[in-house]
């Protein structure tokens, strides 16, 4: 039988479905536009790593310098990550349009953002060579945007302890990374399964915090009000 | 039904549950935050967590430890990239 409070990959995936075509515009694309340096620096660096082959150890003042500037520009990235998913998160708890008040994230939210993201990049790069672990550091990058609206203050370890207190729900977590993986494919664009990918995520850590903390209760309370005020 | 008393006062009739500890609590000590009720004991946790996030220390903390990894993550990524482009060729 079924826990009652437990989620279900599919309800999961069903109301990210429903969320990201309403808080699309202009969130997702924001989120787009200032992650799109940071997709241009990392295909320049690729094509000119290429074009270097043997002799790329040669030149490693300029390639260092292409990767300083990779490194540089995940800040935007991660700015519009994160106001795409405040949006997404204000939608869920006040079901209203949410405008660039609704949007704004706070100085700690993006500190601890940008801190679990660089070390889980440096933890992704040191993985490379085994070929299995980077996806599960994509989801540990993932999962760092959609929990950090949660830190309230600076930390080290606070950070940390929300994604790992999100991977508890692993099957969910993985269910998602697994379909985001397949559609991609079908896609073709990191662009376009990035605001899903994003999204999914914050409803499954929204959803999971909710059902712990009776936030849940309160909007399908306020649900059932404007239903029978409307009526 | 069972009828539920206060945790904090003996023999008062609960009005609601605090949503933080899960503790049957009467009115006096239910106060609503953000549509949520809350128990004295967990609301003044919940403010002493945002007190604690005047102090400099956690910033201090989190500039150090981000700026140091945006350099190594910048020397990592390089030598990372020519090696796995040296194994792929």
């Amino acid at each position: 039988m079924k826990r009652a409070g437990t989620l279900t990959l599919s309800e999961v995936l069903d109301d990210a479905f429903h969320l990201v075509p309403q808080v699309a515009a202009p969130w997702a694309g924001w989120m787009a536009l200032l992650g799109l340096p940071l997709r241009f620096m990392q295909a320049h660096y690729i094509a000119e790593l290429q074009e270097l082959g043997t002799q790329a150890r040669e030149y490693g003042i300029y390639l260092g310098g292409l990767a300083l500037a990779w490194m540089l520009l995940i800040v935007p990235a991660l700015v519009g990550r994160l106001m795409f998913v405040r949006a997404c998160e204000t939608r869920m708890s006040t079901l209203a349009a949410p405008g660039f008040k609704g949007a704004r994230f706070t100085a700690a939210a993006f500190f601890c953002a940008l801190y679990t993201t660089l070390l889980i990049e440096s933890a992704f790069w040191l993985s490379c060579i085994t070929w299995v672990l980077p996806p599960f550091f994509i989801l540990l990058a993932g999962l760092s945007v959609a929990t950090a609206s949660l830190n309230e203050r600076p930390s080290l370890t606070g950070p940390i302890a929300k994604i790992f207190d999100a991977l508890r729900q692993g099957r969910i977590v993985f269910g998602l990374l697994f379909v985001i993986f397949v559609y991609m494919i079908y896609a073709g664009s990191i662009l376009l399964c990035e605001p899903f990918w994003l999204g999914a995520l914050s409803v499954q850590v929204h959803k999971a915090r909710a059902r712990r903390s009776g936030d849940d209760l309160r909007l399908w309370f306020e649900r059932v009000t404007s239903v029978a005020e409307g009526a | 039904m069972r009828v539920r008393f206060c945790v904090h006062h003996e023999g008062r009739n609960a009005h609601a549950l605090c949503m933080s500890c899960r503790q049957p609590i009467c009115q006096e000590c239910t106060t609503e935050w953000d549509g949520i009720n809350y128990c004295v004991t967990c609301l003044g946790r919940k403010r002493a967590a945002k007190r604690s996030g005047r102090s400099p220390f956690g910033w201090l903390a989190l500039l150090i430890v981000a700026t140091l990894l945006f350099m190594i993550n910048a020397r990592l990524l390089l030598h990372m990239s020519v090696f796995m482009a040296e194994v792929l060729r």
